[in-house]
């Protein structure tokens, strides 16, 4: 059992040997768990979920609930995938009717997702931001404040009997260009 | 370069005593000289350190509830990233902890390490044997499966045999009358902040004691010849400690990814075929359990358990010759291994009996497991019952007869008042309709001429849309 090696020195060449070789089994370790909890922890975070995507059409209503130029507010039910869970809860959108076509906003704000309102002035009516004081005029074109591109418009489309669906989507927050999150 | 960072060291020593503390950590004597035979403590400690990153990291999706339990433990194997090597390395990890434990136990007593002024080192190192058992006790609900629910429910039965005490024990595990979702919470809560904390004082106490007290070197050298021959604990010691750690953490590796950490279908309390079994390693203790029956129970479940550990626990107290080779402590020696026989034969007839009487059911158990495990995740589903209320249509004659004031789907207008919150009996409403003043609404103008049938089936309309 004993080791004729053994001695109180042991030579420095075998010392920085065996250093290195702990070095190195520790860093396999290590460098096997750090990469399996990277992937569970962040690379889990960075996968698409699904959520977004075009499958997501949701019917909001017919041409004739919308007026003409004025947005009115639309609750749509929203499926979220959200891990463990299929969640389905409420989204706000703003639908502002134009002759025979609609456009619809998304009522969250570009700039850092607060939920932006239409707020009727005499002045001037806009949809107003209340977080950092972001207005965007009927046609969703920024008039002032801190966001850094206009509100964010969904598609849609119109079925054969007439029901307006939208394929609910959501965005990256505070740069200009419009950027889908999927 | 190397200039520089021995500068840094120094300026780090001189404001922290890294040097001292190094010093102090690696340069400890051991007497005789490294061997691969002081490698279980360490082993130890690297495997509780494994059970411990993985543990945390479960816990950025386990949900320690019925409901949610064995569905975020589910999606954790199935879904996550890695989840499943996470998941695996703490399941078999558990398994290694024992085995470790047992060996490390082992050699401590067959090298007499106990002896000379180590006893409260020694009660230390009993202590953690049990904090780890509770580990494994704990952790074993968590998944929520079958074998989970019923492994547990024997557990919390059996701890009910204590004398007098023994209802309410079962109540505190429980956290009441039922294993249910407090159970769950508080085995959780013990499993990951109690144990954690406790284990990790213990372990400094026992590194404390250990290095107080000095490693007990071989049993067949003379204190003088060990400490003529002696090595620092780094880097020969340490050396041997990490290949020892490789070779057991690939070992893990390759067990999770050869059988992934099974999980069974979710606990079903209806379930009367199904057989639970302790883990292995308690599997000898189960078998003892089968021989005493009634009013003997007892000696099974308790005094059996209880009386070798009291022996176990108070070894260093009757064995006090200070002769440690294994050779002339034949009672000592002979004890251990009649022992360590007769927990090998009960577990060996536990299992037999299992494969031979129960085959064909645990086969079954096993089959579903496994088809439980090859079927893909589906997540749960919330808030549907929302979108369903809102979808009902309001009878025809509400659009006719009262849409103009309540709104079209009840929400109100400046007229009358939104119905989603009415919390009048549906008999109330029926009267309210054709003569409000009668219920006390006289705001409201009678609504002549709707016959019963359809009143009622405004306000069963009504009634549905409260949340
Ligand atoms: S979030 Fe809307 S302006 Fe900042």
């Amino acid at each position: 059992m004993s080791d004729p090696e053994t001695q109180m020195v042991p030579n420095p060449e075998r010392r920085n040997l065996l250093i290195f070789a702990i070095a190195l089994i520790g860093a396999g370790i290590s460098g096997v768990m750090g990469y399996a909890i990277f992937g569970y922890a962040v690379g889990q975070a960075l996968k698409a979920d699904g959520t977004s995507g075009d499958g997501n059409w949701i019917g909001i209503g017919k041409l004739d609930d919308f007026s003409e130029g004025v947005p009115t507010q639309k609750n749509i039910t929203v499926t979220t995938h959200d891990g463990w869970v299929n969640h389905r809860s409420e989204e706000a959108v703003w639908v502002v009717r134009n002759t025979d076509k609609v456009t619809v906003f998304t009522a969250t704000c570009p700039h850092l997702g607060c939920k932006v309102n239409w707020q009727e002035q005499a002045a001037q009516s806009c949809f107003y931001c209340p977080c950092h004081a972001s207005s965007f005029n009927v046609n969703g074109t920024l008039i002032k404040g801190a966001a850094a591109r206009g509100l964010d418009t969904l598609d849609w489309r119109r079925q054969a009997d007439g029901m307006i669906q939208v394929n609910f989507k959501r965005f990256k927050a505070i740069v200009a260009e419009k950027v889908e999150l999927l | 370069m190397t200039h520089l960072i021995g500068k840094l060291y120094d300026w780090l020593d001189e404001r922290t005593g890294i040097k001292g503390v190094l010093h102090e950590v690696l340069d400890e004597k051991i007497p005789g000289g490294a061997r691969f035979a002081y490698v279980l403590g360490s082993a130890l400690i690297l495997v509780f350190g494994l059970q411990f990153v993985t543990g945390m990291f479960l816990t950025m999706y386990y949900v320690p509830s019925v409901e949610d339990a064995h569905r975020t433990v589910e999606y954790i194997s199935k879904a996550v990233t890695s989840g499943w090597l996470i998941r695996g390395l703490h399941h078999y990890g558990s398994s290694a902890m024992i085995i470790l434990v047992g060996l490390h136990l082992l050699q401590v007593v067959i090298w007499g390490a106990y002896k000379n002024k180590r006893e409260v080192l020694w009660l230390v190192g009993i202590g953690l044997m049990m904090v780890v058992l509770a580990f494994s006790l704990t952790g074993y609900l968590l998944p929520w499966d079958m074998k989970a629910y019923f492994g547990t429910q024997v557990t919390v039965n059996i701890a009910s045999e204590v004398p007098f005490l023994g209802d309410f024990i079962k109540r505190v595990m429980l956290g009441g009358t039922t294993l249910g979702t407090i159970t769950l919470s508080r085995f959780f809560m013990v499993h990951v902040i109690i144990l954690p904390a406790s284990i990790m004082t213990m372990i400094a106490l026992h590194l404390y004691l250990f290095r107080r007290a000095k490693p007990a070197g071989p049993f067949n050298l003379t204190e003088a010849a060990a400490q003529a021959k002696t090595d620092t604990f780094f880097p020969k010691q340490v050396f041997k400690d990490a290949v020892v750690g490789l070779v057991v953490f690939i070992i893990l590796v390759v067990v999770a990814s050869k059988w992934p950490a099974p999980l069974e279908p979710k606990a079903n309390p209806a379930d009367i075929n199904y057989i639970a079994r302790p883990e292995w390693y308690f599997l000898w203790l189960f078998q003892t359990l089968k021989y005493f029956q009634g009013p003997y129970a007892i000696i099974g479940s308790m005094v059996i358990p209880g009386v070798v550990m009291t022996v176990l626990a108070t070894l260093p107290f009757w064995d006090r010759s200070p002769e440690r080779h294994p050779r002339k402590r034949p009672k000592v020696i002979f004890g251990l291994f009649g022992g360590l026989a007769v927990i090998g034969i009960l577990m060996g007839m536990a299992i037999q009996e299992d494969r031979t009487v129960f085959k064909d059911t645990f086969a079954k158990q096993h089959a579903a497991g496994e088809k439980f495990m090859a079927q893909p995740f589906k997540p749960k589903e919330t808030g549907f019952e929302t979108e369903k209320k809102a979808k009902a249509a309001p009878p025809a004659i509400f659009e006719t007869r009262c849409a103009m004031c309540h709104g079209k789907a009840g929400e109100g207008n400046m007229v009358g008042p939104k119905l989603t919150a009415v919390t009048r009996s549906k008999a109330d409403i029926v009267k309210l309709i054709e003569n409000p003043a009668a219920v006390g609404a006289a705001k409201m103008p009678p609504m002549a001429g709707i016959p019963e049938a359809e009143r009622e089936k405004i306000a069963e309309w009504i009634l549905s849309l409260r949340d």
